[in-house]
């Protein structure tokens, strides 16, 4: 694993609070996650971003997402998809205050992905955070 | 009452804590409110959005908002006011990033409502979130 779970929700087991969770990813030389958090059914998303904090030097095709299932699973952006992976910038998700996200249905570990290009990294640094709340009945 | 309140604010006594909050209401023979939350002088609310789990099908006009005021009242669409009631999705409310809101200036007691149209309905559920947090002097 090339990272680490950093910031843990304060409130994650308390429904009606809103909590932030953050994970750190660093370049590797296989697909690689680290899990941001594990989020009950009935949550609700807030807001999602990645800052990327120094850029990734694997080529074309490498990619840094944040969203759920196995390491090479399509849905790993189902939460953050587009992100610039040479640029250090904060780069925003798909859950924005103009598209809420719909209540999680089943509960979902969310992960930050990264996938190598085509060539070797050297370099490579993000942070993702996820802003959430669990609710009342979790689904 | 076509509905319940579900999620109460975790630390809605707490000036400067975020909270969440919500309900959910389904459809009626007459025009109906849920409570999502009484909110006090000076909270302020950072986003609100309502989610369509049913669509509701009692013909043209039939409406779901998130406001304050009595069932009927202008300001029932405050909060949220564009919703297509046939059909499931998320939908966001007048605040946003970009449309932040004023302080609220006396305390108000926060409704998702639901009126029917010139059908009958026989389905249609939804829910409604606010995200608000108490400030120091209440107004």
């Amino acid at each position: 694993m090339a990272g680490t779970q950093r910031t843990r929700a304060y409130h994650g087991k308390s429904a009606g609070a809103v909590s932030i969770s953050e994970a750190e990813i660093t370049f590797s030389a296989a697909n690689a996650r680290v899990l941001v958090d594990s989020l009950p059914a009935g949550a609700v998303i807030l807001d999602a971003w990645i800052d990327l904090k120094v850029a990734f030097n694997a080529g074309t095709s490498n990619a840094v997402t944040m969203g759920w299932g196995d390491i090479d699973d399509a849905t790993d952006n189902d939460i953050v998809e587009t992100v610039d992976e040479t640029t250090p910038a904060v780069y925003p998700g798909v859950v924005l205050a103009s598209a809420p996200m719909a209540q999680l249905t089943t509960a979902r570990d969310v992960y930050l992905y990264y996938k190598p290009g085509d060539a070797a990294a050297s370099t490579g640094q993000a942070r993702g955070y996820l802003v959430w709340a669990r609710m009342a009945a979790n689904g | 009452m076509a509905g319940t309140q579900r999620t109460r604010a975790y630390n809605a006594k707490a000036a400067g804590a975020v909270n969440i909050s919500e309900a959910e209401i389904t459809f009626s023979a007459a025009a109906a409110r849920v409570l999502v939350e009484s909110l006090p002088a000076g909270a302020v609310i950072l986003r609100t959005w309502v989610e369509v789990l049913t669509a509701f099908n009692a013909g043209v006009s039939n409406l779901v908002t998130m406001g304050s005021g009595a069932i009927g009242a202008g300001t029932a669409d405050d909060y949220v006011a564009t919703v297509t009631e046939g059909t499931p999705g998320t939908y966001p409310g007048v605040i946003t990033d970009a449309a932040p809101a004023a302080a609220l200036a006396a305390a108000t007691d926060a409704y998702l409502y639901y009126t029917p149209g010139n059908s009958a309905a026989t389905t249609g559920k939804a829910r409604g979130f606010i995200v608000w947090a108490r400030t120091a002097a209440n107004g």
